[in-house]
C-alpha cells in the first residue's frame, strides 16, 4: 500500500492560512459576522415568541368564556340525558282531572246502577 | 503542506501547555454567547471548510464566500448540532449544501467581502503574482478531479486532517480516503506535468 508521505503534491499555495496574520483578522470578521447574525436571529426568534403569547393571550378571556358556556351546555345535556326515566305513568283521565269514581265506571264492563252514576257525577261536579 | 503553515486544532497539540478547549466545549460557550469561543471554533476549522468549498465551487473566491456564509448559518444553528464533537463534519455539510443551492439555483456568487486574500498581503508583488499563477494552475488541474478526490486531496494536503478525520467529514471509510488520496494524487501530478513540462510542485 502507498505511503502518504509519497508523491506528496504541495498545495500550500491554496492554503488560506498561508498569510497567519491576514487570516486571524478574515477570521475575527467572520466569528464576528456569525455571532451578530446569531444574535439577530434569537432577536428574532424571542419576539416571534413574545407576539405568540400576547395574540394568546388576547384570545385568552373571550376564548375561556366561550369554553365555559360550551362546557355548561355540554353538561346540562349530559344529566339530562343519564337522568333515569320516571316509573310512574298517569293516565289521560287523571291529566284531564275525571274524578276515580267516573274512570271506575267507564273502565268497568259491567253495567252501572243510577245510584252509582249520581254519586260518580256528583263527585266530578264538585270542586 | 508546510509545517510553519501548520494550524494547531487542540488536538493536535501534546506539546502545549494548557490543553485546547474540545469543540463540544467551545460551542457551548458559544451558545452562551462567547464570541471569543466562536472566534476559536472558526479559527480551527476554517481550513476544512475552505477545502470543502474550494473542492466543490472550484474557485477561491467562491469557497471564501462559501466558508463565511456556512460559519454564519452554524452560529445561527448552533442548537442544531447535535454531535459537537463532530463540528467539522457538520460545518463541511453546511458548506457543501450552500454550495449545491449555489449551483443549482444559479445564485451569482458575491464579491469576496472578507477572505483572507482581501488583506493586504505580507509578500512582495512578484511574490503574489507568481502564487496567483500558481493557485491558477492548481485549481484547474483540481477541477479535473472528481469532488470527492478533490475533497479528500485539500482536506489531507491543506487542511492536515488525518483518514479518520476525512472519512467522517466525507462520510466514507478511512480505508477510501486513502484510495482517494492515492488516485488524487497521481492524477494531480500527470495533470500538472502535463501543463508544464516539468513539475515545480514536488515537495
Amino acid at each position: 500500500m502507498h505511503n502518504d508521505s509519497d508523491d506528496l503534491i504541495d498545495l500550500s499555495a491554496l492554503d488560506p492560512l498561508r498569510d497567519r496574520a491576514s487570516f486571524e483578522a478574515c477570521a475575527a470578521r467572520v466569528a464576528g459576522h456569525a455571532m451578530d447574525a446569531r444574535d439577530r436571529s434569537r432577536a428574532a426568534a424571542r419576539a416571534e415568541a413574545s407576539g405568540i403569547v400576547i395574540a394568546l393571550m388576547s384570545l385568552a378571556r373571550p376564548t375561556v368564556l366561550a369554553a365555559g358556556i360550551l362546557v355548561a351546555i355540554a353538561l346540562s345535556a349530559v344529566v339530562r340525558s343519564t337522568t333515569p326515566p320516571s316509573t310512574s305513568t298517569v293516565s289521560a283521565a287523571d291529566a284531564m282531572g275525571l274524578p276515580r269514581r267516573l274512570t271506575d265506571i267507564l273502565h268497568s264492563t259491567a253495567a252501572p246502577s243510577l245510584t252509582e252514576l249520581e254519586v260518580a257525577l256528583a263527585a266530578a261536579a264538585s270542586p | 503542506m508546510s509545517p510553519d503553515m501548520a494550524l494547531d486544532r487542540g488536538t493536535r497539540a501534546p506539546d502545549a501547555a494548557l490543553p485546547e478547549p474540545s469543540d463540544a466545549r467551545l460551542i457551548g460557550a458559544a451558545k452562551a454567547g462567547d464570541r471569543t469561543a466562536f472566534e476559536q471554533l472558526v479559527q480551527r476549522h476554517y481550513r476544512a471548510a475552505f477545502a470543502v468549498g474550494l473542492a466543490r465551487s472550484g474557485n477561491r473566491a467562491d469557497a471564501e464566500d462559501l466558508v463565511h456564509d456556512a460559519f454564519v448559518r452554524a452560529a445561527e444553528r448552533l442548537e442544531h448540532c447535535r454531535h459537537p464533537e463532530k463540528f467539522a463534519a457538520w460545518l463541511c455539510t453546511i458548506v457543501r449544501n450552500l454550495a449545491h443551492n449555489l449551483r443549482t439555483r444559479g445564485l451569482a456568487p458575491r464579491t469576496t467581502i472578507i477572505g483572507p486574500d482581501m488583506v493586504a498581503s505580507n509578500e512582495s508583488p512578484e511574490r503574489d503574482a507568481q502564487l496567483a499563477e500558481l493557485r491558477d494552475r492548481l485549481q484547474v488541474a483540481l477541477g479535473e478531479l472528481p469532488v470527492i478526490q478533490r475533497e479528500v486531496v485539500l482536506l489531507h494536503d491543506v487542511d492536515g486532517r488525518t483518514h479518520d478525520e476525512i472519512a467522517v467529514i466525507v462520510g466514507t471509510s478511512s480505508g477510501m480516503c486513502r484510495q482517494h488520496l492515492f488516485k488524487a494524487r497521481k492524477r494531480l501530478r500527470a495533470l500538472l506535468a502535463h501543463a508544464d513540462g516539468a513539475n515545480p510542485l514536488d515537495a
